[in-house]
């Protein structure tokens, strides 16, 4: 599918919308498509009223998001875990790039939120949940975070045996992040 | 006509209330009498269901919708009642619930409660919030617990004001089927404040329907609201009738294909559909004298010059669909734009002969009927609601808008669609607002949303609990059964769900 035939897509559901978000699997892999996709959407009076927003894991070098942030809105990343032993188990990377693109995007202001996946057991231990609040406070006190809570529909089968986060867990997040 | 047995069997019958009993025992009785006389084709057409005058009953006797302009009695006091004019809030609220108890209508209870934040705005003046909670909260409790009938129907302002936003909340705290309510939203003076609170309610409830108020002043001028079963009318006014045509059943009841349809099927049905409003209407007004007689007609809260009569439509999906296949052409409606322009072909059809059929006593509309998409009833098994897409084959909510919404224009008396939503939802209302606002732009009149994760379905129009339900049979509401019937035979609880977007939830924006 080319850029043209996204934007006819996005023409026909214009009158319902008041934005764009790619997604993924992960945008920034197709960063150069996105570039494209949101400089005509940016550029093109027709569609002067949507906003442009990436929904990514964070796994992208400042060069990409330096191409992107002139047609960029926003940026709402994944923080998978801050300790980067949790997640290496959970990803099987580090998170080394991931806390880089936080605070660059934060620097220039590209950083809509956070958004942070917790799976019981894995990475939502008290201690971990106020560490990642202290931290993500010293890149920016009014950084907003979005809790993601874990479900097992339709992840793939490694995941498949966490547990779901319960009602208990999730007051408990937002009890340490709010 | 009504038999012996079929009195015996109302009157023994464990699932009825008293109340339900009473009514239905009054329906049995008007049945005894000839129905109003029309020719042979015509009883023949309503035999066979093709025609369908909604059970009205053989004689009328009141209209089937009714709006008395509660605003004017208010200000008025009024003389039968022996009420003099509500002076302040505990006055319109007492006043109001006994305006509703001596309405007539279709089904015994009220089909319009009035918009009632505009009626009680006046007098909540100097009433502090918690006075304001408590009073109107008993007052919400009564009209579900003394008119259990889900065609009972308010509107609310597009203005956000103190009693709109008090009602939304009473909505999602109590989770009545009573009352059914319509948004009027004008997308300017309507705020995004306003539809956001709107669309939390309907996660709760299923509530409001949203009507485009400046498309319905338009066809209707300023004062009309949406009752019962999304029927847009007059306020001080109503329809004396609605009789429908069966689209689905024209097209079966003669062989051929688009084009015979259009020069002699469709328009040999929709003049007996014609001539049986016709002669319910002269029935109502000339034979049971309901508009001498009646005192809302005699303290000028009812005017017959307001009046009209609703021609109603449906089963248009499966009409297309099987005139496509006659005539030898792919795709059904809401999936070909083929499909879906023989649809609007047939109702800019209806609507263009409707515009020219004179009807008596129907100044509230020129002389005319109003026409409406009709959102079915429990009968209806195989035939789809109105001009709306089958249950389970809807596309993905733009195609399905874009299916729809280029009917609404033609539809004055209201044509409901019915989107529904997973609870994802739920987690983005602010992109549920942007579809209401969109929806409206691309020429929607009214419709609803059905959210798949709470207690409440929307069987044709109006609400029924899925826990009523699964208390079958002993329900309070009379409109439950007829939801029973729909659930069981249409899929109504099968509608495809539309997703918008993750499970997500939102700390305070700062950590």
């Amino acid at each position: 599918m080319g850029v043209s035939e996204v934007l006819n897509d996005i023409r026909a559901a214009m009158p319902y919308i008041s934005g764009i978000t790619v997604s993924g699997g992960e945008a920034t892999v197709q960063h150069e498509f996105v570039v494209e996709l949101f400089s005509k959407i940016k550029q093109l009076p027709e569609f002067a009223h949507l906003t442009t927003f990436i929904d990514s894991n964070g796994n992208a070098s400042e060069s990409i998001w330096e191409s992107l942030a002139p047609f960029t809105d926003g940026v709402m990343l994944d923080l998978k875990a801050l300790d980067n032993a949790s997640h290496i188990a959970l990803t099987g990377s580090s998170n080394e790039v991931v806390l880089e693109s936080i605070k660059f995007l934060d620097s220039i202001k590209k950083l809509f939120e956070v958004r942070l996946l917790l799976v019981p057991g894995h990475n939502d231990s008290d201690e971990e949940l106020i560490k990642t609040a202290v931290w993500l406070k010293s890149v920016n006190p009014e950084m907003k975070i979005k809790i993601n809570a874990f479900k097992t529909h339709g992840v793939r089968a490694a995941a498949r045996d966490w547990s779901e986060v319960k009602e208990e867990d999730l007051l408990r997040y937002h009890s340490h992040l709010d | 006509m009504t038999s012996l047995e079929d009195i015996r069997s109302m009157v023994t019958n464990p699932k009825y209330t008293y109340r339900q009993r009473v009514a239905g025992l009054a329906n049995l009785a008007e049945n005894l009498l000839d129905p109003p006389a029309v020719r042979k084709q015509c009883s023949d057409a309503l035999t066979n269901r093709i025609i369908c005058d909604m059970y009205e009953g053989s004689a009328p006797y009141r209209p089937r919708y009714l709006l008395p302009d509660y605003k004017k009695v208010l200000v008025n006091g009024s003389e039968f009642l022996e009420l003099p004019p509500a002076k302040d809030l505990d006055d319109a609220l007492a006043f109001l619930l006994i305006m509703y108890s001596a309405t007539p209508s279709i089904t015994g209870y009220p089909v319009y409660f009035g918009d009632l934040d505009t009626l009680l705005l006046p007098y909540v003046e100097g009433v502090v919030d918690e006075d304001l909670y408590s009073k109107l909260k008993r007052f919400w409790i009564s009209l579900d617990r003394m008119f259990p009938d889900a065609f009972a129907h308010t509107n609310l302002s597009p203005v956000y004001n103190r009693v709109s936003k008090m009602i939304l909340k009473l909505e999602r705290e109590l989770l009545q089927v009573v009352p059914n309510i319509s948004l009027k939203v004008d997308p300017t003076l309507t705020s995004d404040e306003y539809i956001l609170d709107a669309v939390k309610t309907v996660f709760a409830c299923g509530k409001p329907h949203f009507i485009n108020d400046p498309m319905m002043q338009s066809d209707l001028g300023p004062d009309y609201a949406a009752v019962s079963c999304y029927n847009s009318l007059k306020i001080g006014g109503g329809s004396h009738t609605l009789v429908r045509i069966n689209l689905k059943a024209t097209v079966d009841a003669a062989e051929g294909g688009v084009e015979p349809f259009f020069a002699a099927t469709l328009p040999y049905y929709l003049d007996l559909t014609a001539e049986l409003m016709e002669s319910r209407i002269l029935y109502l007004v000339e034979e049971s004298h309901f508009f001498e007689s009646n005192w809302l007609v005699a303290e000028g809260l009812l005017e017959l010059d307001k009046f009209s009569a609703m021609f109603g439509i449906f089963g248009l999906a499966e009409a297309v669909n099987t005139l496509m296949v006659r005539d030898g052409q792919e795709g059904t409606y809401g999936h070909s734009l083929l499909a879906d322009d023989l649809g609007y072909r047939i109702t800019s059809f209806i609507s263009a002969w409707v515009a020219e059929r004179k009807m008596p006593y129907c100044k509230g509309n020129n002389g005319f009927a109003f026409l409406h998409s009709q959102s079915g009833i429990d009968l209806d098994i195989g035939v789809t609601a109105g001009t709306r897409i089958p249950i389970g084959t809807e596309p993905s909510l733009i195609s399905h808008l874009k299916t729809v919404a280029r009917h609404h224009h033609l539809f004055q008396s209201g044509i409901s669609d019915v989107l529904s939503f997973d609870e994802t939802a739920v987690k983005n209302p602010q992109a549920v607002v942007d579809v209401i606002r969109g929806a409206f732009k691309s020429g929607m009149r009214d419709f609803t949303f059905n959210l798949d994760s709470n207690d409440f379905i929307r069987i044709t129009g109006y609400l029924v609990r899925k826990s009523d339900l699964a208390k079958m049979p002993s329900a309070r509401h009379s409109s439950t059964y007829l939801g029973a019937g729909s659930v069981a035979d249409s899929h109504v609880d099968q509608r495809i769900v539309k997703r918008v977007t993750s499970a997500e939830s939102s700390p305070s924006t700062s950590s």
